[in-house]
């Protein structure tokens, strides 16, 4: 068992923020080519690369003890985790979206056929206003579904809009908000509860503070 | 082969487990280790059925015990459910004959449960545990006796970076009285989800009760902090407090350095708990691997009430982690015998086994 804190941190767009986040607040740390596995310039903290949809899977079995995760993807698994707090970037709309100008009579007989990469939100959105509902599970590209005649509905995230306007496609409702958490697996935060404490403060506090405690 | 064959053929269903040779023979040696230790402290076994009828139980799980448990319907319509939980079919067989029992009784069981997982753990909805329960005593040397057993199969297991993280259910109860209102509160402080905490309790005393929930620490450093965690609190908590503080200062002499921590997020994940509550956690393990507890009202439920504390170990969940496991691995010297003569090689071999060598036929 290493001694090292490990972190599950999601490739992509949010790495690039959270290392951004990271490198404010002292920490580096660089994946060599192809390498999923990266340790702090300062020796303390080990980094796994891993896929955003996995990410929960990872902390979820305690492979690592902290993942940095979309709310998202974490209402969508049923692993339990301790939620330290949420990192000032990544945030967006959860949305249900139709064709743009489409007449829609939600709950009127017929369950309402609704595609989506996020089908325990969707779910729990339909089922709350009564309305039966008929989920297709989706991995991605999820507005070509409405494009290509799948279903007439989609259940996404939003964040600029601009792909929804690309496809004709607009916001019917905000479900509600998402953002990025600072998560802890909960037996690890356990037994490490002083470090995770400290990394958790130093990643979560704005950097006024950091600065104020060290001055 | 048709598919359904095919599954029904290869697969186990989704959820169980089978051990093979070298693993179940470690995982039997291991049972007899503890149940030696066991024995040694005066724990008499006891087994418990492999499904029993659930209304029975229903007002002792909540919902959530609820949709895991197994439950199908017999012959005659009756709803059963399958064991998923030792404590609750053993307070059954030991609370309908309390009455001609003597007590205090202490009792051990080894039994497989099974509990529906959801989601992505779904190679495990079938669990070994181990545990031990001392009947009929509500004092705090029941307690201490709990802990200090559960140290010792710690040790006896050599899992010497396990830590005990050691919290109490009264501190709920110490906020409000109302039923729904505790096992949402309940809920939040072992999520250590302090909005839900504060929208149960509104934001102030939902505020205090953070301060007092999130607080963890070592053994020494509760002892030093125990009388300012309470200011501020329900007047019960110095009660509770001053309690696990006397069984903290009684056990830290006797424990490897570390072993017991003060978590008060560890308010016992079982329905029916009461005062005491801890979980052990394992470096490379997940979730927690052993929990216990007190649990006064529990036997009431089924005849003559009786207090009690104990735990339960999840012994596949260590199996793994021990330390010197080879001392529980099969022999792997051999003497062959041929068999030309077999009444002569038989006699042979029976003396050889005698002697404690494994003998086989060859």
């Amino acid at each position: 068992v290493s001694d090292l804190l490990t972190i599950a941190v999601p490739k992509g767009r949010q790495f690039e923020r959270f290392s951004a986040h990271l490198a404010e607040r002292g920490v580096d740390v660089v994946f060599a080519d192809r390498e999923l596995v990266a340790t702090s310039h300062d020796g303390t903290l080990r980094f796994l690369l891993v896929k955003n949809d996995d990410l929960a899977t990872y902390v979820g079995h305690g492979i690592a003890g902290l993942g940095v995760c979309g709310t998202d993807k974490l209402d969508e698994t049923s692993y339990e985790f301790y939620a330290l707090g949420a990192l000032p970037f990544g945030g967006a709309r959860m949305c249900l979206i139709g064709r743009r100008g489409q007449a829609l009579h939600l709950g009127a007989g017929a369950a309402v056929k609704v595609a989506t990469r996020y089908p325990a939100v969707a779910r729990e959105f339909f089922h709350n206003r009564g309305i039966p509902v008929d989920i297709i599970k989706l991995s991605g590209s999820v507005e070509l579904a409405v494009v290509l005649g799948l279903a007439p509905l989609i259940v996404d995230v939003v964040e600029t809009g601009r792909t929804l306007a690309a496809h004709d496609l607009e916001i019917i409702e905000e479900i509600g908000r998402t953002e990025i958490q600072l998560v802890a697996n909960p037996a690890i935060y356990k037994i490490r509860y002083r470090q995770v404490r400290e990394l958790a403060e130093r990643l979560l506090a704005p950097l006024a503070v950091i600065g104020d405690g060290s001055d | 082969m048709n598919q359904p064959q095919r599954k029904t053929r290869l697969q186990l269903p989704r959820g169980a487990e089978s051990l093979l040779l070298e693993e179940a023979f470690v995982h039997r040696r291991v049972i007899a280790t503890i149940a030696d230790l066991f024995t040694a402290w005066g724990y008499m076994p006891i087994q418990t059925p492999v499904l029993d009828f659930f209304d029975g139980y229903r007002q002792l799980l909540d919902d959530d015990d609820a949709r895991h448990t197994y439950r199908l319907v017999d012959r005659e319509g009756e709803l059963l459910m399958l064991r998923a939980d030792v404590t609750l079919f053993m307070a059954k067989q030991i609370g309908l004959a309390i009455r001609s029992m003597d007590l205090p009784l202490r009792v051990c069981y080894f039994d497989a449960i099974l509990r529906h997982q959801e989601g992505g753990d779904l190679s495990h909805s079938e669990f070994y545990q181990v545990g031990a329960e001392l009947v009929g005593l509500a004092g705090v040397e029941a307690d201490l006796e709990s802990l200090a057993l559960l140290n010792r199969l710690l040790e006896e297991l050599r899992l010497p970076r396990a830590v005990i993280h050691l919290g109490s259910r009264a501190l709920v109860d110490a906020y409000t009285g109302d039923e729904s209102v505790r096992a949402r509160l309940r809920k939040g402080i072992l999520a250590r989800d302090w909005q839900q905490v504060e929208n149960e309790l509104g934001t102030q005393v939902g505020a205090r009760a953070r301060e007092l929930f999130a607080y963890v620490a070592s053994g020494a450093e509760f002892l030093a902090d125990a009388a300012q965690l309470a200011k501020g609190q329900p007047p019960t908590v110095a009660v509770d407090l001053e309690r696990t503080a006397h069984i903290v200062a009684t056990l830290l002499p006797m424990l490897p350095v570390d072993r017991l921590r003060v978590d008060l997020s560890e308010v016992g994940s079982r329905h029916y708990h009461t005062g005491l509550a801890f979980s052990v956690y394992l470096p490379g393990v997940g979730s927690a691997v052993a929990a216990g507890g007190r649990y006064d009202r529990l036997f009431a439920a089924f005849g003559d009430g009786a207090p009690a504390a104990g735990f339960s170990l999840f012994l596949r969940k260590v199996e793994g982690a021990m330390q010197d496991r080879e001392r529980f691995l099969p022999p792997t010297e051999r003497v062959r015998i041929p068999t030309d003569d077999f009444a002569a090689a038989y006699r042979h071999a029976e003396k050889l086994r005698a002697a404690g060598q494994v003998v086989i036929f060859s």
